[in-house]
């Protein structure tokens, strides 16, 4: 939890400008761009790109200071109201030792985003207080789950019940959309957390928040199930692990074994080694990461998790 | 240059206070601020007739041939070999339980039978034990413990906790060719000032490519060896078990990693402050380090020279450690002397006592 006092970005409206960004990976096709700008429309909103979002540099979109820039560019800008990354991939890191936090600190709005951008939102909650946005990117499919319960947190800014969608279909048992109790209990705190690789990477840097507290959600996607081992082992020794009041855990997709070895742990293994001896309520399944249904969690903000029942309940509005 | 009189006197002067405390339960060393730099600890030099502890505080070794390699290397080296309790234990992708991999090194910690510890294997999982091992024991009993790969977190946990200097060195189940043995024999042996340095080879071609160094950024430095694989050094980052860099030599090398996680791993070094005040960088093998399948990826090249070049050190590239055939045996916390020209590292005193 950021050490400063939490700044409630303002609330989404109709008609009002959301600003895009790339902090990570560039984009190389123009689809991402155009599903973007007419799924935001669709909701009713403006759209402003940033004046480098579509530059390249490596796998990145533009130099490090490119993309500091467009941030600060949208923040500044008094007629752009919420900051969405459009897509993930990896190289936020490298922005986060040029960002104006006190700019930001200064003219706070929702950012938002997930996967890589879990450095730049976690950065700038930890540096200004501001609660920012584990949410869909601009590329993301945003289906009626994914769009409602941004429009909950977002714009209808209510104290929302974050649950899964249990989709049964035509099965006796419904299998998507299940959770799982690790550890049975309600427990509360800020919700901080986001991709578990990401997360690792801020380890031992300013950029880091103490998690003391804190209700911990955690996903990731094609990873080596040893790699998600070697995360948690960083988690671990680093103390972030230690004083937790529970996790939640999101989608793993495709976290395998890697290629080429006789054996490996389990993911539940791997969850039960690291999370189990903390005595903390922790529930698996979560609708959030890289899988089609995306819940919105609001970070930095204050939450009651029900391991048992297997919902985040928001215990104020995160928007103003 | 540290003789081996006063490193006597130290190892008895240690085991007389030690004696009281040799009951004392294991306490896993929880969180704390990685403490300041503490004094070089030299393990005694290896003799002909010492014997080696095997132990695999990573992944399993699923065949039996590097047991046999490791077991026939030794022995052709002069020495005795014995293998940890739960060496060939498995669980998963781990060589048994934390509790029995840590077990192991520090039951060859304890054991005045046996005078280094050497892995069999790299893999993954060296992280999960560093909290069980017992520190206050290897702080009275030095011994030299060897291993590259995911033995890195071993080799720097150990140094960061006791001032240990351990030994980034080729697995006892490795392939030893002559230049590997050279180096290590050299340097933990014999206790040799040696320089390191690369064996180019030419074979018949008019321009040589195997073992060529880089220079990007020219000039000299000192300061104590810290690193080994990126990937696992980054994953101590924030943790009590990463050395003090401030003043360091940093040495990496990497295999198998996409050029985006570099690139991630060194800013994640670079914003825990872990770049500031290092004295050089010296990068090794950087073994199938590829782009993956994507439309643009920046070059290691790119990569190194975006992180390092900013530093104003001495560094150079090319240096022969890490996942290929010949490696030299770098003294994790042992005072060097880069010189990133010449692309060599002269070790300023004896890595052992």
């Amino acid at each position: 939890m950021s050490p400063l006092p939490p700044i409630l970005p303002p609330r989404l409206q109709a008609g009002q400008t959301i600003g895009l960004i790339n902090p990570s990976s560039a984009i190389y096709e123009r689809a991402p761009y155009e599903h973007t700008h007419a799924t935001l429309q669709a909701m009713g909103f403006k759209v402003r790109e940033a004046p480098n979002l579509r530059a390249r540099y490596g796998h990145m979109a533009g130099t490090p200071q490119q993309r500091a820039d467009d941030i600060h560019t949208l923040f500044a800008d008094p007629e752009v109201h919420a900051i969405l990354g459009v897509t993930g991939g990896s190289g936020a890191n490298r922005v986060l030792p040029l960002l104006d936090y006190e700019l930001i600190r200064r003219h706070p709005k929702a950012l938002c985003g997930y996967s890589d951008l879990t450095a730049l939102i976690t950065a700038v909650q930890q540096k200004t207080g501001l609660v920012t946005f584990h949410a869909p990117l601009g590329r993301s499919q945003w289906n009626t789950f994914t769009h409602a319960n941004f429009q909950a947190v977002l714009v209808e800014a209510k104290a929302h019940v974050l649950r899964n969608e249990m989709v049964s279909g035509q099965d006796l048992v419904p299998q998507d959309g299940r959770t799982s109790t690790l550890r049975a209990g309600k427990a509360r705190g800020p919700l901080l957390g986001g991709n578990l690789a990401v997360l690792t990477s801020l380890s031992g840097t300013p950029y880091m928040p103490k998690l003391d507290g804190a209700v911990l959600f955690l996903e990731d996607v094609n990873e080596s199930i040893y790699r998600v081992d070697r995360m948690f082992s960083t988690l671990m020794l680093s103390g972030a692990l230690a004083n937790l009041a529970g996790v939640v855990l999101g989608g793993f997709s495709d976290c395998e074994p890697n290629s080429g070895n006789f054996g490996t742990l389990t993911l539940d293994e791997v969850f039960d080694d690291y999370l189990l001896p903390l005595k903390v309520p922790v529930y698996r399944g979560a609708q959030f990461g890289h899988i089609k249904h995306k819940l919105t969690l609001p970070m930095g903000a204050m939450a009651e998790m029900d391991a048992d029942a297997g919902t985040i309940t928001l215990l104020q509005p995160a928007v103003v | 240059m540290s003789s081996s009189s006063t490193s006597l006197k130290r190892r008895s002067l240690l085991a007389a206070a030690g004696a009281a405390t040799v009951l004392a339960p294991l306490r896993p060393v929880l969180a704390q601020a990685p403490s300041s730099r503490l004094p070089p600890l030299r393990a005694p030099r290896l003799r002909a007739g010492d014997t080696i502890g095997l132990i695999n505080p990573s992944a399993p070794v699923f065949n039996r041939q590097p047991y046999e390699m490791a077991h026939e290397a030794l022995g052709a080296m002069g020495f005795k070999v014995r293998e940890g309790a739960h060496l060939r234990e498995r669980r998963g992708h781990l060589a048994g339980t934390d509790a029995q991999r840590a077990a192991d090194v520090n039951a060859f910690f304890a054991d005045d039978g046996v005078q280094a510890l050497w892995a069999v294997g790299g893999g993954s999982g060296g992280t999960r034990i560093l909290p069980l091992i017992d520190y206050e024991l290897v702080r009275r009993k030095p011994k030299v413990v060897c291993g590259y790969s995911d033995m890195t977190a071993l080799l720097n946990g150990l140094h960061a906790r006791t001032g240990l200097i351990t030994f980034h060195a080729p697995f006892a189940g490795s392939e030893w060719n002559e230049f590997d043995l050279h180096h290590w024999r050299a340097m933990v042996r014999y206790g040799e000032a040696i320089t390191l340095r690369n064996q180019a080879e030419r074979g018949d071609a008019l321009v040589g490519r195997e073992g060529r160094i880089r220079t990007l950024r020219p000039g000299l430095a000192r300061g104590p060896l810290v690193g080994g694989n990126l990937a696992v050094l980054a994953s101590l980052v924030g943790s009590p078990y990463m050395p003090a860099t401030e003043g360091a030599v940093l040495f990496i090398e990497e295999t198998n990693e996409y050029l985006y996680r570099i690139d991630r791993m060194l800013a994640t070094l670079r914003n825990a402050g872990v770049f500031k005040g290092l004295a050089a960088v010296v990068v090794g093998a950087c073994t199938q380090c590829t782009p993956g399948e994507n439309h643009g990826a920046l070059a290691l090249d790119d990569i190194l020279d975006d992180h390092l070049l900013p530093l104003g050190v001495p560094v150079f590239t090319g240096a022969q450690f890490g996942h290929i055939r010949r490696k030299y045996t770098l003294p994790v916390g042992q005072e060097v002397e880069v010189d990133a020209s010449a692309g060599s590292l002269r070790l300023l005193g004896a890595a052992v006592g």
